[in-house]
């Protein structure tokens, strides 16, 4: 049998449903698998290991008839953007390095009423932008693991945790997750409420996490998804329901997929291309309908809205502290906040009008197709001195659309290597559908990172 | 010449090493204001570029945009 921390959610969910594993032990083996590894790989910002034993212990106390949350004794990580009530959250920022939040975020509600522990507070980039953190990658520490949500993607990859929250701006929840070899839901924007989350850019923030199976991260939308009024941009939208569509799947799904080439394929490195293709090939052989996606013109200057909408309201959400305090801002950041100060409205403006209108394209050109497929990143990590370029993931935060990686093999040297999936808006099911199908045809995924590295 | 002319003192140590920090921050930040520079002017100009219908709306509200019928429950 597994020792418990390498066990998923749903894995370790039932085990306890089974009596067969207890909260207490499933948290005592995940922090001492973070107390082995942090030295090294500095995932944690804070880290609540009394709070989540104490939680631990009154989880295994319930009354079996009390134990109806779906996350039920299961410990997480949240990135350290999400306030936390009376647990300290500093955006890994010195300007909130003592801050303390009197209440929780809607997200951290939502998971602690299905009975989850929270673990304590992952390491992000300097209030989840572009200056690298600490983190290491466990695969090879001479590369970036990404970011914004750094530490929780490390985190979830080498066992410290089955489940980590996120937040993706450009493409932080993704980008993380694939160079780390993990799976990565961005959902629908407007689906998950984002009140209690330190923003970066309104209109941009989406919240998301990282599992190391499909079916965790569908566990997670179903308790997280639903109309929050106090953030503006909630949605009233169907109940996600997507655990129980990956497990009615029948053996005759199969599955029409896009492959988007273009853009995609010639910003990859060809690595990268062949080992898309040839996943595709397998997916072919497992029974999926391939054909050509092709993107509609809109898609151009996705980019470059990203990059004005982006900084212009970071600027805004910065405006105070930033003018207090500028010195103890580094250097991405603080550049970020100063040049989107002086953005004309017009490009704003017209910014806006190009994510609407390529949203609107999109959503029709993804008609009648379950999904499309691409690299997740141009190639495997990095160097250390970026956090990695999100070129592949912003279109679809820009957009709003779900978007989902799959850890699909490794690079010759080593590093994991990821797919992407994306979806029409609030179709988030129909993608996690598709991704557990891929996932079961693929088979396993990169496994764990070598002892050296871990 | 004698070794105390040889051997900075702790106050020209601690000189050296701040303006050693300083000079590396100034490089940092030199090189991000730039990059952020040049990839917001690259942003502006190409989205100043962009044809749109006079009357289309700004665009603001994406989930208005996206929501079809069927998908929204009250």
């Amino acid at each position: 049998m597994n020792a418990p921390w390498q066990l998923s959610a749903l894995e370790a969910s039932r085990a306890m449903a089974a009596g067969r594993l207890t909260s207490r032990a499933l948290t005592e083996s995940l922090l001492a698998r973070i107390r082995q590894l942090d030295g090294k790989l500095h995932v944690w910002e804070t880290l609540d290991a009394e709070g989540a034993l104490r939680a631990a212990a009154a989880a295994d106390a319930a009354k079996r008839r009390d134990r109806t949350g779906a996350l039920h004794g299961i410990p997480i990580g949240l990135k350290d953007i999400y306030y936390t009530n009376g647990l300290r959250t500093s955006m890994s920022s010195k300007v909130f390095r003592d801050f303390v939040p009197q209440y929780d975020a809607a997200f951290v509600e939502r998971v602690k009423a299905a009975g989850a522990i929270v673990l304590g507070k992952t390491v992000t980039t300097e209030f989840a932008t572009g200056d690298p953190s600490p983190t290491v990658n466990p695969w090879d520490h001479s590369h970036t693991p990404g970011g914004s949500s750094s530490g929780s993607a490390v985190g979830v990859a080498v066992g410290m945790m089955p489940i980590a929250s996120g937040s993706q701006t450009a493409g932080s929840v993704v980008r993380p997750a694939a160079y780390n070899g993990v799976v990565g839901l961005k959902p629908t924007y407007g689906l998950v409420s984002r009140y209690g989350v330190f923003p970066c850019s309104w209109t941009l923030d989406t919240l998301g996490w990282m599992t190391r199976t499909v079916a965790d991260a569908a566990l997670v939308l179903d308790v997280v998804a639903g109309y929050d009024q106090r953030d503006p941009a909630s949605v009233r939208a169907r109940e996600p329901k997507a655990l129980a569509a990956i497990e009615s799947m029948g053996s005759g799904y199969s599955p029409r997929i896009g492959l988007v080439a273009g853009y995609f394929s010639q910003k990859s490195t060809l690595e990268v291309n062949e080992h898309v293709l040839e996943t595709v090939e397998r997916l072919k052989v497992g029974g999926a309908r391939v054909e050509p996606f092709e993107l509609p013109a809109s898609f151009d200057g996705i980019h470059e809205a990203q990059v004005a909408i982006d900084y212009t309201e970071c600027s805004l959400a910065h405006r105070r502290t930033f003018g207090a305090q500028p010195d103890d801002y580094a250097p991405n950041i603080r550049s970020r906040v100063e040049v989107g100060a002086v953005i004309p409205a017009s490009a704003y403006v017209q910014a806006q009008r190009v994510r609407r209108r390529f949203r609107a394209d999109m959503d029709e050109a993804l008609e009648g197709f379950d999904a499309i497929v691409m690299p997740s990143t141009p190639s495997p990590a990095g160097d250390t001195s970026t956090t990695g370029d999100p070129m592949f993931q912003s279109p679809w935060t820009v957009a709003g659309l779900p978007e989902l990686t799959l850890p699909s093999g490794l690079s010759r040297g080593g590093l994991p290597i990821g797919i992407q999936f994306v979806g029409r808006g609030f179709e988030d099911t129909a993608v996690l559908r598709v991704a557990a199908w891929a996932e079961a045809v693929l088979g396993a995924g990169p496994g764990w990172p070598g002892e050296d590295a871990a | 010449m004698t070794d105390r002319g040889m051997v900075p003192t702790r106050e020209q140590a601690y000189v050296a090493l701040r303006s050693d920090v300083v000079r590396a921050w100034g490089e940092a930040r030199a090189k991000a204001v730039e990059a952020t520079l040049r990839k917001t002017a690259d942003a502006i100009w190409k989205l100043s570029t962009l044809e749109f219908e006079e009357a289309e709306k700004p665009g603001f509200f994406l989930n208005d945009a996206a929501r079809p019928d069927g998908k929204v429950s009250e």
